[in-house]
């Protein structure tokens, strides 16, 4: 671009360009990390370079929201809601377990063949078609154990 | 007891998301009004009129806050919606954006229209998957059909409206921190003042509003203030959606008169306690709110009368809890929440309410201490009124509810180094 | 200035409006204490221990973010005030592993100092037990997350002050920690170890490598000084005790960089291990050989008045040290230079502050990452602020990255024709441009402010002082007298016959010289610089030089009393 191409006006509108580019990073992040599966230092310094920002930046608010992930996580991440309504309706405590069990790994932890990782997550409004499972960007609801059953099973593909 | 829905009018119509089912439902009849028959400053003094609150938690005066906005025209003003409902036991935002965001965006373009913003922005919690999808397509086919976008309906009003994801934190509902977000910064919240209404997104004008406030702002424009402040009490006016969970027959959104009783929402509309069980205890509005005991059963559910008894309407979040519940293991779960969702700017907030998670903890596995009921409280003392945002007020509300009502219940963890509720 | 009525402590203040209670409570003199707030960073108000009681306010309020306003009346030690104090540093002893005993800043540390005051007797919540990581991956200073107390001084100071934007937060709440650009240790992070992060803790999380155990606050002498590390000329505070250098601060007060410093000025002179010259030395059988003051001047004054004479000085030393060197050897008929160079200027001069109000800077041929850093850190922060950053220079400038535009000297056309269309624009001058570049930005005369970075400390002191200035190579004579100080030069002997070196370190300078003259450093004489700008500072001695050792103008006194010259 020449230089006449971008003089801008002395009293810029806002978003200035600069604020818009910004405002753009926790989107840039989220298809990153769609991208390369999670936040690795190549998609961080990618997203960094491509709206300008500083690295610390990046990276400061990558760590502060709890969607984005800095580590490598399975195909599938299962997120069973913690909350108080979800525990009510029988729901954390007993589904956690019972996909431990089923999957064999510790909550945090992803199966040997990479395919799924369990988390436990806070209330994601479906307190009153509770107990909640979220799967990747799916949300399901009024989750019981044969529920999950039928669910895993499917994704697996079996 | 039947009420006329208001709200929640379209949501159980089949495909009632879309623009229409919303259109043949008498929708954007209210925008269309607004725009021509009323000037910016008559729907400021109609919302004023109307007594309508805030319904994020706060219940601050709607027409106010649109007062305060400033009036030049040659400003540069923002309006915001926040749809990043993240309150433990709430969950109406998610059901009107996935089931009627056009209610909302018709909100919206008023406010916009009355406060003179030509830019509007969602935020929407990363969680919503469907709501960001429902969103955005709700928006697109506003602007084709001229709800949004430049000359809206011949009027020469100009508005436009953009979605933004949220990443994943609870504190992103607060206005400041929703406005950092969406500048693509960490969730942090900003120093008050300046309001939002001086210095808000990019530093300018910004109206922030609620999901659910914004919905009900079509409803005074088609039918009047005086209609809508004939429902409710005289301070708390129109309907309010609340949010029945736990353990309770029929958990779900029930939309009633504020002011309605809350034994009526938990025996009638929620259909009573599992079982028949006994309610032990009641979080009235959403997890920041101190709880309540069978004792409060009639108060009426209004932003006045549970101020009167030492709690909050809040979000209208209404979490039953029965006889079988540990209340320290309640106390302790809701307290977790917050120290997860601390933004940690402040120490109050950020060390305090892990000290209260290590408490409760250690009280809840049977590991108490004598002088723990004291440690606990005067961490609750030390951190309410003392944080760097409302959210410290908040996170005591658990502990400091739970051991006013059980206090008994947390000397018994601690003289016999185990949860009596657990077998 | 407006001024409103206050009350604070049942003490009347006439408050600045628009002021703070912090800043009007401070102004009166009253202690109100602090942690994350700091006077040269934006107002946080996030640590909580400045919370004070302000009547008719439902909660307290941090003093430090709260502005006054007409017949408020503030309360700074109340109960209400004091209990929330000592509980938020109740909280901060539990969050991390503040053990005093073994800290560095023992005795200086903001955050021991508050709980002396506040009576911290006890701790009433556990203390962590698991140690975190210490940083120790940077050549000057180290972090240490255990005495953290996440105030995020050096994570703003960085972003601010030196809008390097090296330091962020990772995670949040109680899993906050400070970190460097994607999580990396400090050593292999974008950091430019100014060291503004070490110099606004609070703590002893950020530690200094060469000053910590060695001096509290109450065992050290300060002097204010201008560092002559570059042509900037910043202000600074030398630290020292029993007459060693402990530690450089950037003087927050200083009108030229405001606090600023870089690892030139900060850190290099105190890491300097060159061998001291502490006598006079005479070559004698090509070894150099110790001798008496008297010995070593007799025999230079014998070889300044005889041949043909060339005489080269430093552009660190002062201007007090320039005049009397120009007389000397004016006087003497020598060929006279001083080794530093001035950058062009065809416009009016600016001020490092014009860059501070730019829209538009030019930098022509300077890499502000590598010399006169301070002012790529002025550059940085205009760039942040909305100005962009025309840059005619190498492809690998340091500062490529904030650049909006950045060609190469071929291309400048384009740059100075459109900087020629900016409301206030600046020009940053290299000096040693090519004459074309020069040319090139002819112009931009009456339209820009110019800012032109001399090479050499004080090349604008020697030019004052009528002393013409040069590479340093070029002096062809019999006789060659080189006043180094503690300059790194690099002369060639270029045939002379007898070679004089003025110097305070051994190197190749001695190396070639016939007759040594011991020479203090910078910091053991006062005088005066003047810099870049034009602008006339005062340099302090702070310490004193090795007993054998003249100051550099007391040595051109006597050789000229010698030499019978009268001047």
């Amino acid at each position: 671009m020449s230089p006449e191409e971008q003089k801008q006006p002395t009293h810029p509108e806002t978003p200035t360009a600069k604020q818009a580019q910004r405002s753009m990073l926790l989107t840039a992040l989220y298809i990153a990390q769609a991208q390369y599966g999670h936040l690795n230092d190549e998609a961080l310094q990618r997203v960094a370079e491509r709206l300008g920002l500083p690295l610390s930046e990046v990276y400061s608010t990558a760590s502060f929201y709890s969607l984005y992930r800095l580590k490598p996580v399975g195909r599938y991440v299962i997120q069973v809601c913690d909350g108080l309504s979800c525990h009510l309706a029988g729901g954390a405590d007993t589904l956690v377990d019972y996909i431990r069990q089923k999957l064999g790994i510790r909550v945090g932890e992803t199966t040997s063949d990479g395919l799924f990782t369990l988390q436990t997550v806070e209330c994601v409004a479906s307190c009153g078609t509770s107990p909640a499972v979220r799967v990747n960007d799916e949300l399901y609801e009024n989750m019981t154990p044969q529920k999950v059953d039928r669910l895993l099973d499917q994704l697996a593909g079996r | 007891m039947t009420f006329e829905k208001i709200l929640l009018r379209n949501v159980e119509i089949p495909n009632s998301e879309k623009i229409d089912v919303y259109l043949k439902r008498g929708g954007y009849q209210a925008l269309r009004k607004a725009l021509h028959e009323h000037t910016p400053d008559e729907l400021v003094e109609m919302v004023k009129a109307s007594g309508l609150r805030g319904r994020g938690g706060a219940g601050f005066p709607a027409g106010l806050k649109w007062s305060f906005m400033p009036k030049a025209a040659d400003v540069t003003k923002y309006v915001c919606v926040n749809t990043d409902e993240g309150e433990p036991g709430t969950f109406k935002d998610r059901l009107l954006v996935e089931r009627d965001p056009h209610s909302i965006i018709e909100g919206v373009a008023i406010a916009a229209y009355a406060v003179g913003a030509h830019r509007a922005f969602v935020y929407i919690r990363g969680e919503f998957f469907t709501g960001v999808k429902r969103w955005m397509k709700a928006i697109d086919d506003a602007y084709a059909r001229g709800f949004l976008g430049a000359n809206i309906l011949g009027s020469g009003f100009d508005l436009d409206l953009s979605v933004h994801r949220g990443a994943g934190a609870y504190i992103c509902g607060e206005e400041t921190a929703m406005l950092e977000s969406l500048e693509g910064k960490r969730g942090e919240p900003r120093l008050k003042p300046p309001y939002p209404a001086q210095v808000g997104l990019y530093a300018r004008p910004t109206l922030v509003h609620n999901v659910e406030t914004l919905a009900c702002v079509p409803h005074i424009v088609l039918r009047g203030p005086e209609w809508f402040a004939s429902i409710g009490t005289e301070d708390s006016t129109g309907p309010k959606i609340f949010c029945v969970s736990g353990d309770v027959n029929r958990p779900g959104n029930y939309e009633l008169p504020l002011g309605t009783p809350l034994r009526e929402i938990i025996y009638e509309h929620a259909g009573g306690i599992k079982e028949g069980r006994q309610l032990k205890a009641v979080i009235p509005g959403g997890a920041s709110t101190p709880m309540l005991t069978a004792e409060h059963l009639d108060v009426p559910m209004a932003f006045e009368t549970l101020h009167a008894i030492g709690t909050m309407l809040g979000t209208g979040g209404i979490t039953v809890m029965d006889e079988r519940v540990c209340i320290v293991s309640a106390a302790l779960r809701l307290t977790r929440f917050f120290a997860h969702e601390s933004c940690g700017k402040c120490t109050p907030c950020r060390v305090g309410t892990q000290r209260l998670v290590d408490t409760l903890q250690r009280i809840e596995d049977g590991r108490g201490q004598q002088g723990d009921i004291e440690r606990l409280l005067s961490l609750c003392d030390g951190i309410a009124g003392h944080t760097f945002c409302p959210m410290g007020d908040a996170a005591v509300n658990p502990t400091l509810s739970s051991i006013k009502h059980f206090r008994h219940e947390y000397e018994v963890h601690i003289e016999r180094h185990r949860c009596p509720m657990s077998s | 200035m407006t001024k409103v009525q206050i009350t604070i402590d049942g003490q009347k203040i006439a408050a600045e409006a628009g002021s703070t209670v912090l800043e009007a409570a401070r102004e009166a003199g009253l202690d109100i204490p602090t942690l994350c707030h700091h006077p040269a960073l934006s107002n946080w108000g996030a640590c909580r221990i400045c919370l004070v009681e302000i009547e008719r306010q439902r909660a307290l309020q941090t003093a430090c973010t709260f502005p006054v306003t007409e017949g408020m009346v503030v309360h700074t030690e109340s109960e209400k005030v004091v209990a929330a104090r000592k509980f938020v540093l109740q909280l901060l002893f539990s969050e991390r592993n503040h053990y005093c005993m073994y800290c560095q800043m023992s005795g200086d540390c903001e955050l021991q100092s508050l709980a002396y005051r506040y009576g911290l007797t006890e701790w009433p919540y556990p203390r962590p037990v698991e140690p975190l990581a210490v940083d120790a991956t940077r050549q000057y200073f180290v972090m240490d997350h255990n005495r953290c107390i996440l105030c995020r001084r050096c994570v703003r100071a960085c972003a601010e002050l030196v809008a390097n934007h090296t330091l962020g937060v990772r995670e949040r709440g109680i899993h906050s920690m400070i970190t460097a650009d994607l999580n990396v240790p400090m050593g292999e992070s974008s950091c430019i170890q100014c060291g503004t992060c070490l110099q606004v803790c609070p703590t002893g999380a950020l530690m200094d490598l060469k000053s910590a155990y060695r001096g509290r606050e109450t065992q050290v002498e300060r002097t204010r000084s201008t560092c002559v590390g570059c042509s900037i000329g910043c202000g600074i505070e030398l630290v020292s005790r029993a007459n060693h250098l402990v530690r450089i601060e950037g003087d927050w007060d200083a009108e030229v960089n405001k606090g600023l410093l870089c690892v030139v000025g900060r850190f290099e002179p105190l890491f300097d291990d060159r061998q001291r010259v502490t006598q006079p030395l005479v070559r004698r059988r090509g070894l150099l050989e110790p001798c008496e003051w008297d010995e070593a001047l007799g025999l230079v004054a014998e070889k300044l008045s005889g041949d043909s004479l060339a005489a080269l000085i430093t552009t660190r030393a002062t201007n007090e040290t320039m005049t009397q060197f120009g007389r000397l050897f004016r006087s003497l008929g020598a060929e006279m230079a001083a080794v530093g160079s001035l950058a062009p200027a065809p416009g009016a001069e600016g001020r490092l502050t014009d860059l501070a109000e730019a829209d538009v800077i030019l930098v022509v041929g300077a890499d502000l990452k590598k010399d006169h850093q301070v002012a790529g850190a002025f550059v940085r922060r205009a760039v942040d602020r909305g100005a962009r950053l025309a840059l005619v220079a190498d492809a690998d400038n340091g500062l490529a990255s904030y650049a909006t535009w950045h060609v190469g000297f071929d291309q400048m056309d384009s740059l100075v024709g459109m900087a020629a269309q900016a409301s206030r624009p600046v020009v940053v001058c290299a000096a040693d441009l090519p004459a074309e570049a020069e040319a090139a930005l002819a112009p931009l005369a009456g339209k820009a402010s110019f800012l032109g970075l001399s090479r050499g400390s004080n090349s604008r002191g020697a030019v004052a002082a009528g002393l013409p200035l040069s590479r340093g190579g070029e002096a062809s004579a019999r006789v060659l007298y080189i006043l180094a100080e503690d300059d790194r030069l690099h002369i060639p002997r270029n045939g002379a016959g007898f070679v004089v070196a003025q110097a305070s370190y051994v190197g190749p300078l001695t190396d070639m010289a016939d007759v040594v003259l011991p020479a203090p450093i910078w910091a053991e004489q006062s005088g005066h610089v003047t810099n870049t700008e034009g602008r006339v500072q005062s340099v302090q001695a702070a310490l004193t030089p090795p007993e054998n050792v003249w100051p550099t103008v007391k040595v051109l006194k006597t050789l000229a009393g010698r030499l019978n010259l009268a001047l």
